[in-house]
């Protein structure tokens, strides 16, 4: 069964290849209506917003949103602050149109579907594919095939794939400026990261492939996809502004034509 | 673990240009030369040795003496290539074609990269090997969905996801 509803101001697809029942997959389409309440930076009454408006306790938020928020701390330390939900307010510079205090939306996307994920899996389902705006959290492959082919969006040209990813349970989550401008601040400068216009990110927790894709646009070409090979069980495939690919060997052996 | 990293800082030093060497991103798409660790500038020599004239195809890596105090003014028509010695290292052989304006670097090049495949060049790193392809590639093999940056509602309904979700209904 595949279905397909706006959520998050994106598309979300669910694909799954075994029978299932209708319940389930409206029960996630239920979970991604929850996160978008509780995550969503674009709503006021989100938690996440109240949170930053200091009209919400942090003791007081719901579980998902401090687990969320938990997470992110531990990745920007991780990423030595490269990923930050304060990207926009860590330099002295003036919150701009469209910006949050907090934002952890270069996390909660992948996170919500590898929680969907995991609903899907404890409902018996073994193969499956979920893809929320991009990011992709796929399980055992197709019948008949040994993989899902999970295409890497060309930045340029919009009917065009970048790459092949040959993927079983695995996530795949790219960043990038080609859709929403630029819009993966340095937090060390508040600047937008332009060394790169988009980087894709694979491994077995999406909600962290999608932190450390928006790290690695950060820090670029060069440290930031030394610092992504180093991260054992991940791989990246990046895309500078010269359209030219820098990738891990890891990835390279993943891809499939 | 042998690098090629190492081969061609000594093979770039022994041409003796490296002092003050950087690369812009846009500079040149085939130098991996960008990706060195900087080096201590090697000592200048005086200001009265003239430049040697680099010998194109000789057997020991050559190159012009580099001089900071120098201020002949760089003309077109001072160019010259010199390519170095093959250097055969862990991964192939590798070698290095410098181009030189005046006293000025203008390219390092790697003229036979150690891969057997022909667009990518493989630079070991502390962390792993990390590959560098010259050219992005744009093609429509068959897939079953897309990983991109994400999309609005807008920008999906002409998305190839949008074609793959139409498809697969």
């Amino acid at each position: 069964m595949r279905r397909v509803e706006q959520q998050w101001g994106t598309a979300i697809s669910v694909d799954v290849r075994d029978d299932v029942d209708d319940a389930l997959v409206a029960s996630l389409f239920e979970w991604f209506t929850r996160v978008d309440e509780l995550c969503s930076t674009w709503r006021v009454d989100s938690e996440v917003s109240r949170l930053a408006a200091g009209a919400l306790a942090l003791a007081d938020a719901a579980l998902e949103v401090r687990e969320v928020l938990d997470t992110c701390e531990r990745l920007r330390r991780e990423t030595g602050g490269a990923f930050d939900v304060a990207a926009a307010v860590r330099a002295p510079r003036p919150l701009a149109e469209g910006q949050s205090i907090v934002d952890p939306s270069g996390f909660v996307k992948g996170w919500a579907v590898e929680r969907a994920a995991d609903q899907v899996r404890r409902a018996g389902v073994e193969r499956f594919a979920i893809g929320a705006g991009g990011d992709v959290r796929v399980g055992a492959p197709p019948p008949g095939e040994a993989v899902w082919r999970v295409g890497v969006q060309h930045p340029w040209e919009r009917d065009r794939i970048a790459a092949v990813v040959g993927a079983v349970e695995m996530g795949v989550a790219t960043s990038g400026r080609y859709e929403r401008g630029d819009h993966v601040l340095d937090p060390s400068t508040g600047l937008p990261a332009r060394d790169l216009m988009s980087v894709t990110v694979v491994g077995p927790d999406l909600g962290l492939a999608d932190a450390y894709a928006t790290a690695v646009m950060v820090c670029g070409r060069a440290s930031g996809m030394e610092w992504l090979a180093a991260r054992d069980g991940y791989e990246a495939f990046a895309i500078t502004a010269e359209r030219e690919v820098v990738m891990t060997a890891g990835f390279d052996r993943l891809r499939v034509e | 673990m042998k690098r090629v990293v190492p081969v061609l800082v000594a093979t770039i030093l022994g041409l003796g240009l490296l002092a003050t060497f950087k690369t812009s991103p846009g500079a040149s798409t085939k130098s991996i030369a960008s990706r060195l660790p900087k080096s201590t500038p090697t000592t200048a020599p005086p200001p009265s040795s003239a430049q040697t004239s680099p010998r194109q195809g000789s057997s020991t890596p050559t190159s012009p003496q580099i001089s900071p105090q120098t201020t002949t003014p760089s003309t077109s028509s001072n160019t010259r290539t010199v390519t170095g010695d093959d250097e055969p290292n862990r991964y192939g052989d590798v070698q290095v074609q410098v181009t030189v304006r005046g006293n000025k670097l203008v390219d390092v090049e790697a003229v036979q990269l150690p891969t057997d495949r022909p667009r990518s060049a493989e630079i070991s790193s502390e962390a792993g090997p990390i590959l560098r392809q010259e050219a992005l590639q744009a093609g429509s093999a068959q897939i079953d969905i897309v990983s991109g940056a994400t999309f609005t509602s807008e920008s999906y309904a002409s998305s190839l996801q949008s074609a793959l979700d139409k498809a697969g209904v």
